[in-house]
């Protein structure tokens, strides 16, 4: 086992998750924002607003899941590590 | 020697009096708007924000009060130059005044221009035709006579002296805008506003009634700012029956995306078990479970509170998925004869991703197909 190969992959794989992290966080905080303030606007309409939101958070957090499934990939399945 | 003297001091003695005239008037000049307060000390006041030269000589820029913007910085060398010239003249005269040889070397002298106080001479005649028994104006001789083209004061930096802080219209008059009131200002409208119609109320006992009084604006609360339909308010029924469709097209949403996930999930296991044979099926179907799972804990998240920021942790479910992956190949692999793959896995858990845009598209389509039914919440 190359330890370079080891530490690259874990700076990699904390590379990934944390940068990947960073622009679906603010779009989730945007859009948890938005919908708590139509809720609070609209009470009537809590079931579509969630409804709405519930696909954005699936397709947001989707962004984050790649970097995790890179850094995962490094660490529990690293192709370079024979 | 004796003719000498009462002629000079024909010509010093209006010579004075032209100079008092020409302060009255410069006091005066630079400050129409000063013409309101009607008396000097408000005078005083608007030529120190014109930025006239105080008595004392000291530069507009050096006075507390005053901002280097509002300083027109020409007129004001304008200015000291003449404060200089004016002062060496003041020197001038006051060591020529008296029986002295240097005021004859001034009259002898062609290059001294004693015209001003010849021409000053003028007001002194007039004053002589007044009646002697009649009392002055009460605004004074001196601010009441207008500047005449050929007096003493009349020179070009009082001309610059007009032109640049005799201004006509003020700095806040913005061409038809006006700035913003402040918060100060809107409160004391309001309350003379309120006092106006409080008065108008109290004399005319109908308008008092009317919903422009402020006694019924006053009766205005939050509460009549809710959503209206047809101009009135909605009844407690309507507001449950519309919270009751919302929450049904929210169930709708979340059981057609665990559906369509579910159904993705069963047909790529059954396809990666043709396909690739009892690995590649395993690892789709793990993958599979991880995204029913996946769809779960994100429902249960957009339907706690906080907008989706509270709920059970769902980023977890792939940490957990490549966790029992490493696992289940470290101690088990051998013994069952199966081992996992991680890239059908990723596939299998990625199937809800395919699934949310399918449910996108359709809540598009049904929005399309219903017309304009959600216009009710606009």
């Amino acid at each position: 086992m190359n330890p370079l190969i080891c530490a690259a992959s874990v700076v990699g794989a904390g590379l990934a998750i944390g940068l990947g992290a960073i622009g679906p966080g603010i779009g989730q905080g945007t859009a948890a924002g938005q919908a708590v303030e139509g809720i609070a606007r609209q009470p009537e309409a809590e079931g579509k607003i969630r409804g709405t939101l519930l696909l954005s958070l699936a397709f947001m957090e989707a962004l984050t899941i790649y970097g995790l499934v890179v850094a995962l990939a490094l660490m529990f399945a690293n192709p370079f590590v024979s | 020697m004796s003719s000498l003297t009462s002629s000079l001091g024909a010509w010093t003695r209006p010579s004075t009096r032209a100079a008092g005239a020409s302060r009255g008037r410069s006091r005066a000049a630079p400050t129409t708007r000063a013409k309101m307060a009607g008396d000097d000390d408000d005078a005083n006041a608007g030529r120190k924000k014109t930025g006239a030269p105080a008595p004392g000589g000291v530069p507009v820029w050096q006075r507390k009060n005053v901002r280097m913007w509002e300083v027109d910085i020409e007129a004001e060398f304008e200015r000291q130059e003449r404060r200089e010239r004016e002062a060496k003249e003041r020197q001038q005269k006051e060591a020529a005044s008296g029986l002295g040889f240097g005021r004859l070397n001034d009259l002898n002298d062609m290059n001294v221009d004693l015209s001003a106080q010849l021409r000053a001479k003028k007001p002194d005649a007039a004053e002589k035709l007044t009646i002697p028994g009649l009392a002055p104006l009460p605004g004074g001789d001196a601010k009441e006579r207008k500047a005449l083209p050929g007096d003493a004061s009349s020179s070009p930096t009082s001309a610059i002296d007009l032109a640049t802080t005799n201004k006509q219209v003020s700095k806040y008059d913005l061409d038809g805008w006006n700035y913003a009131p402040t918060r100060a200002e809107q409160k004391r409208w309001q309350r003379e506003w309120e006092k106006g119609e409080q008065m108008r109320a109290a004399k005319n006992p109908v308008y008092a009634k009317s919903k422009f009084s402020t006694r019924q604006m006053k009766k205005l609360q939050p509460k009549d700012l809710k959503p209206t339909v047809g101009g009135r308010e909605l009844t407690e029924a309507e507001k449950a029956e519309r919270r009751r469709t919302a929450d049904d097209a929210y169930l709708r949403v979340k059981e057609n995306l665990l559906l369509t996930t579910a159904g993705l999930c069963g047909s790529g296991t059954v396809g990666a078990f043709a396909v690739g044979g009892v690995p590649l099926g395993a690892s789709f179907a793990v993958g599979s479970a991880g995204a029913l799972f996946y769809v779960k804990l994100l429902a249960s998240k957009a339907e706690a509170g906080g907008g989706g920021q509270g709920g059970p942790p769902s980023i977890l479910v792939p940490v957990i998925l490549f966790m029992a992956l490493n696992r289940w190949n470290f101690f088990f692999a051998d013994d069952v004869g199966v081992t996992l793959l991680p890239i059908p896995m990723l596939l299998g858990f990625f199937t809800y991703k395919p699934a949310s845009i399918f449910q996108a598209f359709r809540d598009i389509l049904e929005e399309e197909q219903n017309g304009d039914g959600d216009n009710e919440y606009a």
